[in-house]
C-alpha cells in the first residue's frame, strides 16, 4: 500500500459533463475534489509512462504491452490495483522541503448542522416517535433530528480526521474545527480567445472563461494505491511530476511513507454495536438511485434495517474519455447520479453489525478505483 | 358532512364577524347571520343550526345556539382558536367599546409597532362634534353584507360562492382606511380579513388541525441552468407556475384560505384561475398579460388542514404539480420543431420529463392535538406545549408564559395560543424530510447490470443531462446537425427566429427544451402568457432606445434611424416577434405608443429589432453568417456598420449618449427573513395595543402578578402575523417592484416573490433601482403617481409607520424595523448568463456576511477579467448611500472632476488603512484614518482634478471633501465590526485567505465606490 499526495503546479480544471468548445459555451467550471475515475485516470497514466512502453501501442492494445496492461489494466477497463481517495489534504514541510505530515480533510457530515443563531453544530439523530407524516422515499424511515429551538440550517465545510473521528464518535464539531473552502481552494477564472488555426489569429465572438481550481500552499489530494501486485517495473517512483485533469494541467507527485488512514474501533468502546452509521468519504452509485439494494453486500447482521439517512442533493459524474482514438468519436462517458461524498446511513440490528470492509457501492470496479469509501461510526436516538 | 354543508360552513366562517365589525361590535352578529342565511338559503341554513336566523337577535339566542346546535359550537370553537392563534385571546373585563374605539381608530404596523391613524374613520363614523354616530356604522355594515349577498348571487353552487366572496368581499369597501379595520379593538395589528380567513381554515381543519409544509423544487441548479435570458425566466416561471398548481390542489378541495402562506389575494395566476376555470365569470377583473409575466410565487407553502385529509391532499397536490409538468412538456413535444421522433430522442425524452423524482417534492405534515379529546381548551393547550418540549426542547420560559396566561385568563387559552410553536415545530418535521434528497434512477432493464445513464453529447446548458437527438447522432457532430436543422426549422417561423443559435452550438436537453420553448408552446395558450424576455442586449441598450424613442421628433435622429433600419431590412436582418417587440421592455412600449401618428411606424419598427442592430461590431461578415446565418458581403457589412455608426451619432447631436456595454442583474432578499417567520423581534404587546387598552388593563385586579409580564413582553408568533409579512411581501412583489424596475429604469422582473426578487436592469439606473426597492420593502418611502408612473421619494432617516401610501392605496409593507440587502453584478452584455448569476449570489451573500445585512454589495466584472467588488449600508446616520454615489456620479458625468480622480484616492487609500496594537486585547486592530490628513489629502487631489469653474474650486473642494469624509466614517465601521467578531471567534490575526472575505478599511472601501461611479459614468469603458 502506498499513500501519494499530490499537488498543483499551477492551477488544476477537472471539468463538469457541459460541452465546452469554441462557440457552444464560453464558460467551463471546474469541480474540486476530482472524483476518483479522474485521480485514478492520472495515476495510471503516470505509471504507464514511466514503464516505458509505447503509449500508442498500448491504445491499440498491441500484445507487446500485455505485461503491462496485467497490472494497470487496458484502456477503458478498471486497473486491477485498488484505489482510495482522492481526499484533499494539507501536507506540512520540513526546512529542506521534505513532507513531514499530512492532514486530510473530509466533507462536513450531512447529518451535522448548525444553528442559525447560535451558530453552534449539532449532530442530528434518528427521532424514535415520530409524530410526522412525511413523503419519505422508503417506508419506515425516520427523520433526523436535534431537539433544539434554533432554526437549524444545512451547512458545508471540511472537518480534519480527529475531528471526524470524535464526529463517528457522537463529538459535534465546534465553529473553529470546520473549515471553509476558501481555506482550503480558490476558484479563479481566466479569460481567452479562440484562435483560428487557419489564419492564427483570435477568431471574432470566440472569448470564453474558464473557471479553475487552485489549492492554497500546501494543499493537495491524498491517495492510496494498493500497489503491492504491482511490479518495480509500473510503480511510481517516489515522487515527480504528473499531468491531471482538464489540459493536462501540472502536477508534482510524493509517495509518502509511513501514512495510513486512522482506523476506527467497532464497536467502539461502551457501544453494543447494534446501531451503526455509515459516513461516505467519496462519491457512490447505488442500484436503487439514494440507496443500495441489499445493504447485506457490505453490513452483515440479519433484521438489518435502514433506519434514517442524511443525503444532499445528487452528484451527478460522467467524465470524457481523453484517448484520441475516442476524442474523434462518442467522447463522453455515459453520467449518473452518485450520492455525494458526506452523505450518511443509519442502521439497526438486533445484534451487533458488522461491516466488511469493502467499498459500499452497487459498482464493484468503481468500488477499487476509490468510489464508496466509507468509514463507520455509532448513533442514539435523539 | 357534505360537501354543501362543508363550503356552507365555510361562508359562514368568513360572514360571521361583517366588514366593519369593529364599527359596532354590539349589533353585528345577528346582522351576519340573517345575510349568511340569504346567501345559503333557508333550508340549508335550518339544516346547519336548526333555527332560522329570524329568532337569532339577541345575545341570549346566540347563547342557546351555541348549547344546541352543533354546527354552531364548531364554529365558535373555530373563532376561538383562530383568535387565540391571531391575537393571544384578552378577557371581555377588558373592552373598548366601538364608540371610543371609533373617534381615535387606528391600527398599529404588526412588525414594527408604529401607529397608523385611520383618519377617514371618524369622519364617516362620528358626527361634526366627534360623537360616534351608530347609525352611520350600523349602515355601513348592512351596505357591506349587501354588498356579499350580490356577490354570491347568481353562482351556481356554494364553493363558487364562497371564493366569489373571499376575493370580492375585501374590495367591496369604498374607504381603503375601513379595509384596514382590525377584528378586534384592542390589539390593532391586524386586519379583520386574516381573522376570518383563519377562522374558516380552522372551521374546515377541525377537529384535529395540521400543519402541511410543501416544497417544489429544485430552485437554484434549475434556475441556474439558463444561457439566455429566455431560460432564467422559464425557469423562475415553471417552478412558480408548479407550486401554484400544488396550491390549487388546496384552493379547489379546502378553499384558498387554508393557505397560510404565500398570500393569495390578488396573486395573478389565482385571479386567472377565478377567471377563467368557472363556466360563469366568477372573477370579472382578468389580470393583465403582463401582470402574469412575473413569477410570483415562492417554491414553498404553509397550509392548514384537517389532520384526516392532509396526507390526501399533499399526495393530490404532489401529483398535480407532476401532472402540470408533464402537460407543459407534452405540448411543448408536440409543437416540437425537430420531433418528436421515436428511438433515441424518444428514450431521452422520457427519461429525463418522466422521472418520477422530478419536479423534486416534499412535504410534511404536522398533526395538532386532537380538540375532541379535550373538554377543556386549555388542556388542548397543554398537549400543543408538550409537543414542542417533546420535540423542540423548549426551555421552561414557553411553559411559564402558557402558565401566566392560563393564570390570567383560562378561557382564552388553546391550542391556537402555540401557533408560534406548532410552526416551528412543522418546519423542523420538513426541513428533516429535506435532509434526504432521495433520488431514483430509471428502471433496470432486463439483461442491463446498471441503469441507462445520460449517455452520449451532453446538453450545452446544464451539462449534466443527454441533448436530444435522434438516432444513430450520438457523437457531437451529428448531434450538432440535428440542432442545426431544429434552428432552421424555427428561422422559418414567424417570429421564432432567435430561438435557437443556428449554428448548432445549442444543443438542450429535454427540461432546457422544455425552458426555452414552455412560453409560447404552452403558457400562451394555457394561460395568456404573452411576449418573450428581452435579451442581456436588449436590457444593456435600453436607456438607448428609450431616448431614441423619445428624441424621435428631431429629424436629423429619424433620418438616421430610418437609413439604418432600411439597411437592415435590405439584408433581411431577423427581426422580434410582434409580442416580444411589445411585451418585453414595457417603458420601450409607453414611449413608443406616445410617438406622434407620423413616427409611429418607425418607432414600431425600431421596436422590432434587438438591440444588437445598435453595436457596429455587430456588422461583420463573420459575424452576420455565424450569429444569423446571413450571407451578405463585405462591403454591405461595412455599411451596415456605417449606418449604426451614423445614428449612433445623430442621436449624440440629439443628446443621447451612446449604447453602453454593461447591463446589471439585481438580486434581493429580504434580511432575517427566518427569524421574523420564527416571532424575533416582535414588538411587545402593549405596543400593538390600541392606544387606550394598556390603562384598561391596569386597572384589572391581578394585573401586575398576571397582566403586566404578558402585556409588557414580546408579542408572540401568531398566524396573522405570518399573514401580514405574506401580505407585505405579495404587496411588495405585485404592487411595487414592476412599477420601480420596469416602469421607473427600464429593466425587467424576472422574478418577485416571497422575500426574492430577481431583475435586470441597465447598469446606470441599477444603483438607484435598488436604493427604491430597498426603500419600498420597508415603506421607508414616499411615492408619488404620476400619469409617467411612480416617482420613489426614499427616506430612510423619515418616521414611517410600515403603511406605504400608494395613490388612495395603502399598502402594507414589512416595515422600518425589518430590512433587506441586494447583489448587484454588473457585467457585459456577452458575459455568460450562468457566470453572472452566479456572481450576483456571491454578490448577494457578500451583502449579508461581510456588509453585515441591511447592505448593497456590488461586483463589477470588467469584460478584461478584473472584478470590483465595493459594499456598504444602505444609509448612514440616515444618509442614504446611494444618493452620495450618485453626487460623485455627477462629478464626473459634468466633467467637474478629471476620471484620474477615482484612481489617485484609490492608490492613496492603503496609506490610510492604519492599524494600531491594543495593548488590553493584545492584538491590532484597524483604526480609522488619520483623518485630518485623510481629509487634507481628497480636498487636495479634488483641486488637483478639478475642471469646473475656477471660482467654485475651493467651496467645491471643501463640499466634495465633507461628502467624501463622512462616507469614509461611515464605511469604516463594517471593518470594525468585523473585526470585533472576528476575535471572538478566533485567536489568531485574520490571514490574506479571511480577508477576501472580509470589509476592506474604510478609505479602500471608499475608493472603490469612486472607482465604480466613475466605470458606471463611462459605461465601462476606460
Amino acid at each position: 500500500m502506498s499513500w501519494v499526495f499530490i499537488e498543483p503546479t499551477d492551477v488544476w480544471l477537472f471539468r463538469d459533463g457541459k460541452p465546452f468548445d469554441a462557440g457552444s459555451d464560453h464558460r467551463a467550471r471546474t469541480l474540486f475534489p476530482p472524483n476518483p475515475t479522474t485521480v485514478q485516470g492520472a495515476i495510471r497514466s503516470k505509471i504507464l509512462a514511466a514503464s516505458g512502453v509505447s503509449l500508442t501501442a498500448f491504445a491499440q492494445r498491441n500484445p507487446s504491452c500485455r505485461a503491462v496492461a496485467e497490472q494497470i489494466g487496458w484502456p477503458g477497463d478498471p486497473p486491477p490495483f485498488r484505489l482510495r481517495g482522492p481526499f484533499v489534504a494539507r501536507c506540512t514541510r520540513d526546512p529542506s522541503g521534505t513532507i513531514r505530515q499530512v492532514t486530510p480533510y473530509f466533507p462536513l457530515p450531512a447529518d451535522v448542522v448548525r444553528g442559525t443563531k447560535d451558530r453552534q453544530y449539532r449532530i442530528l439523530a434518528p427521532l424514535k416517535e415520530g409524530h410526522f407524516r412525511a413523503n419519505w422515499p422508503q417506508d419506515g424511515l425516520l427523520p433526523l433530528w436535534a431537539r433544539s429551538t434554533e432554526v437549524l440550517t444545512e451547512v458545508t465545510g471540511w472537518l480534519d480526521q480527529g475531528t471526524l473521528l470524535a464526529y463517528l464518535n457522537r463529538a459535534s464539531p465546534s465553529e473553529q474545527d470546520v473549515v471553509r473552502d476558501e481555506h482550503l481552494f480558490a476558484r479563479e477564472s481566466r479569460f481567452g480567445v479562440g484562435i483560428d488555426s487557419r489564419v492564427k489569429r483570435p477568431q471574432e465572438g470566440l472569448l470564453y472563461q474558464i473557471e479553475l481550481a487552485r489549492p492554497r500552499e500546501n494543499i493537495g489530494l491524498l491517495v492510496e494505491i494498493d500497489d503491492s501486485h504491482l511490479s518495480s517495473r509500473v510503480k511510481l517512483p517516489g515522487d515527480g511530476l504528473m499531468s491531471m485533469g482538464g489540459e493536462s494541467r501540472g502536477s508534482r507527485f510524493t509517495v509518502l511513507s509511513g501514512y495510513n488512514l486512522p482506523a476506527n474501533p467497532w464497536p467502539p468502546p461502551g457501544a453494543d454495536g447494534k446501531r451503526l452509521k455509515l459516513y461516505f468519504l467519496t462519491p457512490a452509485w447505488f442500484s436503487g438511485g439514494w440507496t443500495a439494494t441489499d445493504w447485506g453486500n457490505w453490513l452483515v447482521r440479519r433484521n438489518l434495517r435502514v433506519v434514517a439517512a442524511a443525503i444532499r442533493r445528487a452528484q451527478p459524474i460522467g467524465g470524457v474519455r481523453v484517448d484520441t482514438e475516442s476524442q474523434k468519436g462518442n467522447f463522453q462517458k455515459t453520467m449518473h447520479r452518485y450520492i455525494p461524498a458526506g452523505s450518511v446511513f443509519y442502521f439497526e440490528a438486533g445484534e451487533p453489525v458488522m461491516y466488511n470492509g469493502e467499498p459500499v457501492t452497487d459498482s464493484v470496479d468503481e468500488g477499487r478505483i476509490g468510489f464508496g469509501q466509507v468509514l463507520i461510526g455509532t448513533w442514539d436516538y435523539a | 358532512m357534505t360537501n354543501e354543508e362543508f363550503w356552507a360552513l365555510k361562508i359562514v366562517a368568513l360572514l360571521h364577524d361583517p366588514p366593519g365589525k369593529a364599527l359596532d361590535l354590539g349589533g353585528h352578529e345577528p346582522r351576519a347571520f340573517a345575510t349568511i342565511e340569504r346567501i345559503i338559503g333557508p333550508r340549508l341554513f335550518l339544516q346547519l343550526f336548526g333555527e332560522p336566523a329570524a329568532r337569532l337577535q339577541r345575545g341570549q339566542d346566540f347563547e342557546r345556539l351555541e348549547q344546541n346546535s352543533p354546527n354552531y359550537q364548531r364554529l365558535k370553537r373555530a373563532d376561538a382558536m383562530a383568535s387565540a392563534m391571531d391575537r393571544t385571546a384578552f378577557p371581555a373585563r377588558v373592552k373598548i367599546e366601538s364608540r371610543h374605539y371609533v373617534p381615535t381608530a387606528c391600527v398599529v404596523h404588526p412588525l414594527s409597532g408604529k401607529q397608523r391613524l385611520l383618519g377617514s374613520i371618524p369622519r364617516q363614523f362620528c358626527d361634526a362634534q366627534g360623537r360616534y354616530d351608530q347609525q352611520a356604522a350600523d349602515d355601513y355594515q348592512v351596505a357591506r353584507l349587501r354588498d356579499a349577498e350580490q356577490l354570491a348571487q347568481g353562482q351556481p353552487d356554494l364553493r363558487r360562492a364562497y371564493l366569489r366572496l373571499w376575493r370580492g368581499l375585501p374590495l367591496t369597501s369604498p374607504d381603503v382606511d375601513a379595509v384596514l379595520l382590525p377584528p378586534d379593538t384592542r390589539i390593532v395589528d391586524h386586519s379583520l380579513w386574516q381573522h376570518l380567513d383563519a377562522t374558516a381554515a380552522v372551521l374546515s381543519a377541525l377537529p384535529r388541525p395540521a400543519l402541511l409544509v410543501f416544497s417544489v423544487g429544485p430552485v437554484q441548479s434549475f434556475i441556474a441552468e439558463a444561457r439566455r435570458t429566455q431560460d432564467l425566466w422559464m425557469g423562475s416561471y415553471l417552478l412558480s407556475y408548479l407550486t401554484w398548481s400544488g396550491i390549487r390542489t388546496l384552493v379547489e378541495e379546502v378553499g384558498p384560505d387554508t393557505v397560510l402562506y404565500p398570500a393569495l389575494r390578488g396573486q395573478p395566476l389565482v385571479d386567472h384561475w377565478l377567471h377563467c376555470t368557472f363556466c360563469s365569470p366568477l372573477w370579472e377583473d382578468a389580470p393583465q398579460a403582463d401582470d402574469l409575466a412575473v413569477a410570483t410565487f415562492p417554491n414553498k407553502f404553509v397550509a392548514l388542514l384537517s389532520y384526516c385529509r392532509a396526507t390526501e391532499l399533499a399526495t393530490a397536490a404532489a401529483a398535480a404539480v407532476r401532472q402540470a409538468w408533464i402537460e407543459i412538456a407534452d405540448k411543448v413535444k408536440q409543437s416540437f420543431p425537430g420531433g418528436p421522433q421515436a428511438g433515441d430522442w424518444e428514450t431521452i425524452w422520457r427519461r429525463q420529463v418522466e422521472a418520477k423524482d422530478w419536479p423534486e417534492i416534499y412535504w410534511s405534515v404536522l398533526p395538532w392535538p386532537d380538540t375532541d379529546q379535550y373538554a377543556e381548551r386549555s388542556d388542548e393547550a397543554e398537549a400543543a406545549i408538550t409537543l414542542d418540549e417533546t420535540y423542540l426542547g423548549s426551555p421552561p420560559s414557553f411553559r411559564k408564559t402558557l402558565n401566566v396566561y392560563k393564570q390570567a385568563w383560562r378561557k382564552g387559552i388553546n391550542s391556537g395560543t402555540l401557533y408560534g410553536r406548532l410552526h416551528a415545530l412543522a418546519e423542523a418535521g420538513f426541513t428533516a424530510r429535506k435532509g434526504l434528497r432521495d433520488f431514483l434512477h430509471a428502471p433496470l432493464l432486463q439483461g442491463q447490470t446498471r441503469q441507462l445513464g445520460e449517455d452520449g453529447e451532453k446538453c450545452t446548458v446544464s451539462g449534466v443531462r443527454s441533448a436530444l437527438r435522434p438516432d444513430g447522432a450520438r457523437h457531437r457532430d451529428g448531434v450538432r446537425r440535428y440542432w442545426q436543422g431544429v434552428a432552421q426549422r424555427l428561422r422559418n417561423t414567424e417570429g421564432r427566429y432567435h430561438e435557437v443559435k443556428p449554428d448548432g452550438s445549442e444543443r438542450l436537453s429535454a427540461i432546457v427544451a422544455i425552458k426555452r420553448f414552455a412560453q409560447r408552446d404552452y403558457f400562451e395558450d394555457a394561460i395568456g402568457l404573452q411576449g418573450g424576455f428581452p435579451s442581456t442586449t436588449q436590457v444593456t441598450a435600453a436607456p438607448f432606445k428609450a431616448a431614441v424613442l423619445q428624441k424621435l421628433t428631431d429629424a436629423a435622429l429619424a433620418a438616421a434611424l430610418c437609413k439604418h433600419l432600411e439597411g437592415l431590412k435590405a439584408v433581411r436582418f431577423p427581426t422580434l416577434s410582434e409580442q416580444a417587440a411589445r411585451l418585453s421592455l414595457p417603458h420601450l412600449t409607453r414611449r413608443y405608443e406616445r410617438l406622434p401618428s407620423g413616427l409611429s411606424d418607425l418607432g414600431w419598427e425600431f421596436l422590432r429589432f434587438d438591440a444588437d442592430v445598435l453595436y457596429p461590431s455587430t456588422f461583420t461578415r463573420e459575424g452576420l453568417e455565424r450569429e444569423y446565418r446571413l450571407t451578405v458581403s463585405e462591403a454591405q457589412a461595412a455599411g451596415l456598420a456605417e449606418s449604426c455608426r451614423k445614428l449612433i451619432r445623430a442621436a449624440r447631436d440629439a443628446g443621447i449618449d451612446p449604447p453602453v456595454t454593461y447591463y446589471a442583474v439585481l438580486l434581493m432578499d429580504g434580511d432575517r427573513m427566518g427569524a421574523w417567520l420564527a416571532g424575533e423581534g416582535l414588538p411587545r404587546f402593549q405596543d400593538v395595543f390600541h392606544p387606550d387598552a394598556p390603562s384598561l388593563f391596569q386597572q384589572l385586579p391581578d394585573y401586575t402578578s398576571s397582566w403586566k409580564p404578558i402585556i409588557e413582553s414580546s408579542r408572540p408568533l401568531s398566524a396573522a402575523l405570518h399573514n401580514s409579512i405574506s401580505l407585505a411581501l405579495s404587496n411588495f412583489a405585485l404592487e411595487c417592484v414592476r412599477q420601480v424596475v420596469e416602469d421607473c429604469y427600464v429593466g425587467r422582473v424576472v422574478y418577485a416573490g416571497g422575500d426574492d426578487l430577481l431583475a435586470l436592469l441597465p447598469a446606470e439606473y441599477v444603483l438607484a433601482a435598488a436604493r427604491d426597492l430597498r426603500a419600498l420593502y420597508s415603506g421607508q418611502a414616499g411615492v408619488e403617481v404620476g400619469a409617467d408612473g411612480w416617482r420613489v421619494n426614499p427616506d430612510f432617516s423619515g418616521d414611517h409607520t410600515g403603511f406605504l401610501q400608494v395613490g388612495d392605496q395603502v399598502l402594507l409593507t414589512m416595515g422600518p424595523t425589518a430590512t433587506a440587502s441586494v447583489g448587484i453584478v454588473i457585467a457585459h452584455h456577452q458575459a455568460p448568463l450562468d457566470g453572472v448569476l452566479a456572481a450576483a449570489r456571491e454578490a448577494e451573500k457578500a451583502a449579508k456576511e461581510v456588509y453585515r445585512r441591511n447592505a448593497i454589495c456590488v461586483y463589477a466584472l470588467k469584460r478584461s477579467g478584473e472584478a470590483l467588488r465595493v459594499g456598504g449600508r444602505w444609509h448612514y446616520r440616515g444618509r442614504d448611500l446611494v444618493a452620495q454615489v450618485e453626487q460623485i456620479r455627477s462629478l464626473f458625468s459634468q466633467g467637474l472632476v478629471s476620471s484620474k480622480f477615482a484612481y489617485e484616492v484609490y492608490d492613496r487609500t492603503r496609506a490610510f488603512s492604519r492599524r494600531v496594537y491594543d495593548p488590553i486585547g493584545n492584538r491590532w486592530q484597524s483604526a480609522g484614518p488619520p483623518w485630518g490628513a485623510w481629509a487634507a489629502m481628497i480636498h487636495r487631489l479634488v483641486k488637483r482634478h478639478w475642471q469646473g469653474d475656477r471660482d467654485l474650486q475651493k467651496a467645491e473642494a471643501n463640499r466634495i471633501t465633507k461628502l467624501l469624509a463622512f462616507l469614509t466614517v461611515g464605511l469604516s465601521r463594517h471593518r470594525y465590526h468585523w473585526e470585533q467578531q472576528w476575535w471572538q471567534h478566533h485567536d489568531r490575526e485574520p490571514d490574506p485567505l479571511d480577508e477576501d472575505y472580509a470589509p476592506q478599511p474604510g478609505p479602500v472601501e471608499l475608493g472603490k465606490w469612486l472607482l465604480l461611479a466613475r466605470f458606471l459614468e463611462t459605461g465601462g469603458e476606460e
